[in-house]
């Protein structure tokens, strides 16, 4: 009751959690469907696939492979060595924020899966779409924390 | 019925009719959304801190380092050592700011008796005290002192512990119950220190973003209080309430109607103010207040035991209910004659305290014998509180009008062309200040005009009567007001000592006229 407010939260991170934000998500993956769909007039699961792909693409990039903050992180000195997903959320892990993201991934997947026919023209689009889900779910694990594997990004 | 229509939708239909792996897959991927969803977070454990022991990772951690661990020599270490040089803590002080301490300090005067109405000073015998806000005459009083004997031989000198750590002893609770009683609020807290009472009430309460309006030339703890609580503060000009109520109403006007109120307003006054003598009009506070919505903080050092009927303060002056004020402090060093301090007002109010009043929790209890002290002088107050209260006032008549004539019921009197009186009619504080407005926004010019009054204060003391000049503090805000002489009248006091004493003011004020 007598305490301040605490050091200053990681402002790289600490954005996620604010009010909406999943809403945010959510309606930019949308909004990128639907302008596939009305401007390039592509077939839904090409459109789908190339949303799973351009996420998964971006959402590497900026959640598992930059590390550090563009913030300056005097609180946190160890923060430096961390990409933004081990940052998330003080490095607690199952949090609400991760399993969200987690459940967009499969959301994603299962769309394209369900998107595309069945048939053995479209294998490679499946096999695309599979890969691609499995390495940002695997990225996400509790497990793969401070792993660089064969030293990749260290 | 919906439920049909939306079965027979065509996007439900085609989901519907898709093949049995897709719905095998959508399981798998259901249960593996529910996998993660229903666990619970956690903290991840540092892997390297469970394999290793802490001897080996400390040596680790020093062989490999961060990368670029370099090992010193004992020379190297040295030479390191040797060239450091500490940055001070602190900036020095100005040279007008040290000079105005050096004023201050070098005019301590030193008791050689108690406090008394008569009291001797250094080497002056039997000088009439206009220095000690003795106002009830309860100092000295052998049923205190007795009563305080007794509490002694039965706690010593207590635990020296805080309050909710072995300090608390019988004496302070019955002290918090029959303030409480005295004061007319439903529960009371006391702290060991009248001056860490507002600086912790106000801190407790106030957070950031809180709005504190202050009243000009309230005392050095209230704006210390303000001031720790990082609130948004802000000052009215002392006994100007067509500010405060403007100050409030531009506030109150940006309110989004029926928004929900996130911010906490208070407002801040003494009773009498320890700068300029005035009386808080507590009628027209209680009115704002219920047209405005805030909270009153009201600090009643100086006005218990001085103002209302029966020495009950300024809740009695005003025949309000106490509950019309909402937190009450006071200092029990003033007329109830002790050391210690108090905040009463609603169960909510002093419970919240016992954990969050600094002062409170960190700071020794007073002795229990204080405590029985302002026990013993709230009973003469209540037994007596009526007459004393009465001969203080006609005291402070009598002296108001030896030293301001026959203009001296209209509070702040110009008494000559270089001196006025400050205050209110009825205030047993009165200060005496320089007639033109000085500038005293720096600390140089505040430094000349203290040594100017504590000439004035040394003059005194050979014609047998003793005021003060208070010290003035240069405060965060920056704000300092005009030093001046404070002269505090006790019920103690005769009516032809206070006649003779208002002649000796004057003539030393009239001898000290030009003086710049």
């Amino acid at each position: 009751m007598q305490c301040g407010d605490g050091p200053p939260a990681l402002v790289g991170v600490e954005w996620f959690s604010h009010k909406g934000v999943w809403l945010f998500y959510g309606s930019l993956v949308l909004t990128g469907r639907i302008l596939l769909g009305t401007l390039l007039q592509t077939e839904p699961y090409v459109s789908w696939t190339i949303v799973n792909v351009v996420h998964a693409c971006i959402t590497f990039v900026t959640f598992h492979w930059i590390k550090g903050s563009p913030f300056e992180t005097m609180w946190f000195p160890g923060s430096d060595r961390l990409t933004w997903w081990e940052q998330l959320d003080m490095r607690k892990q199952a949090t609400p924020n991760r399993k969200f993201c987690v459940a967009m991934v499969i959301f994603l997947f299962l769309v394209c899966y369900e998107a595309t026919p069945l048939e053995k023209r479209f294998a490679l689009l499946h096999a695309l779409n599979f890969v691609v889900a499995v390495v940002m779910i695997v990225a996400k694990l509790p497990v793969m924390d401070k792993v660089r594997i064969f030293g990749i990004n260290k | 019925m919906p439920l049909t229509f939306v079965l027979e939708s065509a996007t439900v239909q085609r989901w519907l009719s898709l093949g049995i792996h897709f719905h095998v897959i959508e399981a798998l991927a259901l249960v593996m959304t529910v996998y993660f969803l229903i666990q619970r977070s956690y903290k991840l454990q540092s892997k390297k801190r469970k394999s290793s022991s802490g001897q080996q990772q400390l040596q680790q951690r020093h062989t490999r380092g961060r990368g670029d661990a370099q090992t010193l020599s004992e020379q190297e270490k040295a030479a390191l050592i040797a060239s450091w040089r500490p940055a001070p803590l602190a900036d020095a002080p100005r040279k007008a700011e040290m000079d105005l301490l050096e004023a201050n300090r070098s005019a301590v005067l030193q008791l050689s008796s108690a406090a008394m109405p008569r009291c001797d000073v250094d080497n002056h015998k039997n000088v009439l005290n206009l220095a000690a806000t003795n106002f009830a005459n309860v100092l000295g009083d052998v049923r205190v002192e007795d009563a305080c004997v007794r509490t002694m031989q039965q706690f010593g000198l207590g635990s020296c512990g805080p309050r909710g750590f072995y300090g608390t002893t019988t004496e302070h609770m019955r002290c918090e119950e029959v303030f409480a009683k005295w004061t007319g609020a439903p529960e009371c807290i006391s702290y060991s220190f009248g001056s860490s009472v507002p600086s912790s009430v106000i801190p407790a309460f106030c957070k950031r973003d809180d709005l504190v309006v202050c009243e000009e030339g309230c005392n050095f703890s209230i704006q210390n209080g303000v001031t720790l609580s990082r609130s948004i503060v802000k000052y009215f000009k002392a006994g100007d309430y067509d500010e405060l109520e403007q100050i409030i109403q531009h506030v109150v006007a940006r309110d989004k109607p029926r928004a929900r109120m996130t911010q906490r307003r208070f407002v801040v006054v003494e009773a009498i103010n320890s700068t300029y003598g005035t009386i808080a009009r507590l009628d027209k506070l209680v009115e704002f207040r219920n047209k405005y919505k805030f909270r009153i903080m009201l600090d009643e050092s100086y006005s218990l035991g001085a103002l209302g009927a029966s020495g009950r303060g300024l809740v009695e002056h005003f025949g309000l209910q106490r509950a019309d004020v909402d937190i009450t402090m006071a200092d029990a060093g003033n007329a109830l004659c002790s050391v210690g301090g108090f905040c009463c007002g609603e169960p909510t109010v002093v419970r919240h305290q016992r954990l969050s009043g600094a002062g409170y929790c960190f700071s020794a209890a007073q002795p229990p014998f204080l405590a029985t002290a302002c026990v013993e002088a709230i009973h003469i107050l209540e037994q007596e509180g009526k007459a004393r209260t009465d001969k203080l006032r006609r005291n402070v008549q009598v002296f108001r009008k030896a030293l301001c004539g026959e203009f001296f019921t209209a509070g702040a009197v110009k008494i000559s062309d270089a001196w006025k009186v400050d205050g209110d009619v009825l205030s047993p504080l009165i200060f005496i200040r320089p007639a033109e407005e000085t500038s005293c926004e720096n600390a140089a010019a505040l430094a000349q005009q203290q040594r100017r009054l504590l000439n004035i204060r040394d003059a005194l003391l050979p014609r047998g009567v003793m005021v003060a000049v208070p010290h003035q503090a240069e405060l965060y805000n920056g704000s300092l007001s005009i030093p001046g002489l404070r002269i505090a009248i006790s019920a103690g006091h005769e009516a032809e000592d206070l006649e003779f004493a208002a002649a000796e003011v004057r003539a030393v004020l009239s001898l000290h006229e030009s003086e710049r």
